[in-house]
C-alpha cells in the first residue's frame, strides 16, 4: 500500500464512480487505517477511498473522533447552511457550499455491522462531502465563488 | 470605400467638401489630401488615444485585459492616430466581450460620438486637446494569424482574453489528434493543473491547466466542422482527463 498520496485534482480516478465493496477483509480494514493516517496527516476532517486511488465506496470522518463507513448512505436530510468548504484533493481552493444540516447515514463498521449515525453541521457536512467523493462528484461542482487561499506552511 | 492605391487618381473628386470624416481606413492619407477640406478630416479611433494606436485597437485592449476603453474622434494628420482630439469617450468592457461584441458596441458608441463631433465643428466649439497631453502613445498593431495559436505555458487569464480579442479573425486555436480547434468561449477557474494538461471534463466543458489557474474550454469549433460544447468535444474526440489537450 505505497500508492496512498493524497490524488489531486486533474486525477481520474476522482471522477469515477467508487464500486461497492463485498466483503470487508484484511485488505479493507488496512485501507481504512492507512485512510486514518492521510487524513490526519494532512489535517483533514473527512477521506473517501477514490482521494487515495481506490475506486471502492469507503469514507473517514472524523470531528471529533474518527468514524469508518463502508457503503455508506443517506437516508435522511434535513436544513440548509451556505459555508466555506475545501478538500485535500484540491489544494489551496475553497468554495462556499449549501449543505443540509442535520443528516442521517447508514453503512456497515469494519466488523461488517449495520450501524446508523446522526450527524449535524460539521459532521453532517463531512459526510456528505465525502459521500459525494464515492460518486465522482467534488465540491466545486455544488461551489459558489470558488477561490484561492494561501498556501498553509504546515 | 476607396482602395489606397486610387486615393490618388481621385483626388478632383475629393474638392468641394468642407470636412473629411474617416472611419477605419487603417493607412497614412496624404496631405495633399487632407488640404483638399477646409476644416480638415476627421477620424474615428476605437480606444481612448494616444493609448492603442494602429490597426487592432480593440484587439489590443482585449488581449491586454482591459476594463475599459472607447472611442476617440480626432483631427487627421500624416502621422497615423496622432492627431489633436476634439472628443472621447469611455466605454466599459465587459468579462464576458469578445472582438465581435465589443466592436459592435463601439461602433454604435462611435457613430454618435462621431455626430456630436460634427456638431462641435459646425459650431465652432472644438478644443482641440494635443495627445501628449494625455500620456504616453501606445501602440496596437496588427494581428498576425499565428498569434492565435494557444500556449498553455502562459496564464489562464491571457489565454482566455486571447480567445476574447481573437474571435473575429484569426481565432484562438490549438491542434489536437491533427485537427486545428478554434476556441470560441473560454473561462478562467482559479484552479491550477499542470499546463496543457486535461484536469476536468464536465458540463461546464474541457479544464485545461495553464501557468497559473486553469481554463474552461467551453466553446469550439474543429475545422471545418459546426460548432459545438467542450463536453461535446470531449465526448466525440474521445478526451480524457489527464490526456494532454494538444498535439505534440
Ligand atoms: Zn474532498
Amino acid at each position: 500500500m505505497s500508492g496512498l498520496a493524497i490524488r489531486i485534482y486533474g486525477d481520474p480516478v476522482l471522477r469515477q464512480k467508487a464500486l461497492p465493496i463485498k466483503n470487508i477483509d484484511r485488505r479493507v480494514r488496512r485501507l481504512a487505517k492507512y485512510m486514518e493516517e492521510a487524513m490526519d496527516k494532512a489535517n483533514g476532517v473527512g477521506l473517501a477511498a477514490p482521494q487515495v486511488g481506490v475506486s471502492e465506496r469507503i469514507i473517514v470522518v472524523k470531528v471529533k473522533s474518527p468514524i469508518v463507513l463502508v457503503n455508506p448512505v443517506i437516508t435522511y436530510m434535513e436544513g440548509e447552511d451556505l459555508a466555506e468548504e475545501g478538500c485535500l484533493s484540491l489544494p489551496n481552493v475553497v468554495g462556499d457550499v449549501g449543505r443540509a444540516t442535520r443528516v442521517v447515514v447508514k453503512g456497515l463498521d469494519l466488523n461488517e455491522r449495520e450501524i446508523e449515525v446522526e450527524a449535524k453541521n460539521l459532521l453532517a457536512r463531512a459526510f456528505q462531502h465525502e459521500i459525494d467523493h464515492l460518486d465522482g462528484i467534488l465540491f466545486i461542482d455544488r461551489a459558489v465563488s470558488i477561490r484561492r487561499v494561501e498556501e498553509s506552511s504546515d | 470605400m476607396l482602395s489606397p492605391e486610387r486615393l490618388i487618381d481621385i483626388k478632383d473628386k475629393l474638392t468641394g467638401f468642407d470636412l473629411g470624416v474617416v472611419v477605419a481606413y487603417g493607412l497614412i492619407i496624404p496631405r495633399k489630401i487632407i488640404n483638399l477640406f477646409p476644416m480638415g478630416i476627421i477620424n474615428l479611433h476605437p480606444s481612448l488615444l494616444p493609448k492603442y494606436r494602429g490597426a487592432a485597437p480593440i484587439q489590443w485592449a482585449l488581449l491586454n485585459g482591459e476594463e475599459e476603453t472607447g472611442v476617440s474622434i480626432i483631427y487627421l494628420t500624416e502621422e497615423l492616430d496622432a492627431g489633436d482630439i476634439i472628443i472621447q469617450e469611455k466605454v466599459k468592457i465587459l468579462p464576458e466581450d469578445n472582438a465581435e461584441t465589443l466592436s459592435s458596441r463601439l461602433s454604435v458608441i462611435g457613430a454618435n460620438v462621431l455626430a456630436k463631433a460634427v456638431e462641435l465643428i459646425e459650431n465652432n466649439n472644438v478644443r482641440p486637446v494635443p495627445q501628449n497631453s494625455l500620456g504616453i502613445p501606445s501602440y496596437a498593431p496588427k494581428i498576425e494569424p499565428q498569434m492565435g495559436r494557444i500556449d498553455w505555458n502562459t496564464g489562464a487569464r491571457d489565454i482566455v482574453n486571447k480567445v476574447r480579442a481573437l474571435s473575429l479573425w484569426p481565432g484562438a486555436y490549438f491542434y489536437s489528434k491533427g485537427i486545428k480547434v478554434n476556441m470560441l468561449e473560454a473561462e478562467v477557474s482559479p484552479i491550477n493543473g499542470e499546463a496543457g494538461k486535461v484536469i476536468d471534463i464536465g458540463d461546464n466543458g474541457i479544464l485545461v491547466g495553464s501557468r497559473d489557474g486553469s481554463v474552461w474550454i467551453k466553446k469550439i469549433r474543429p475545422e471545418n466542422r459546426k460548432i459545438m460544447s467542450g463536453l461535446d468535444f470531449a465526448n466525440g474526440y474521445r478526451i480524457k482527463i489527464g490526456d494532454p489537450i494538444s498535439d505534440g
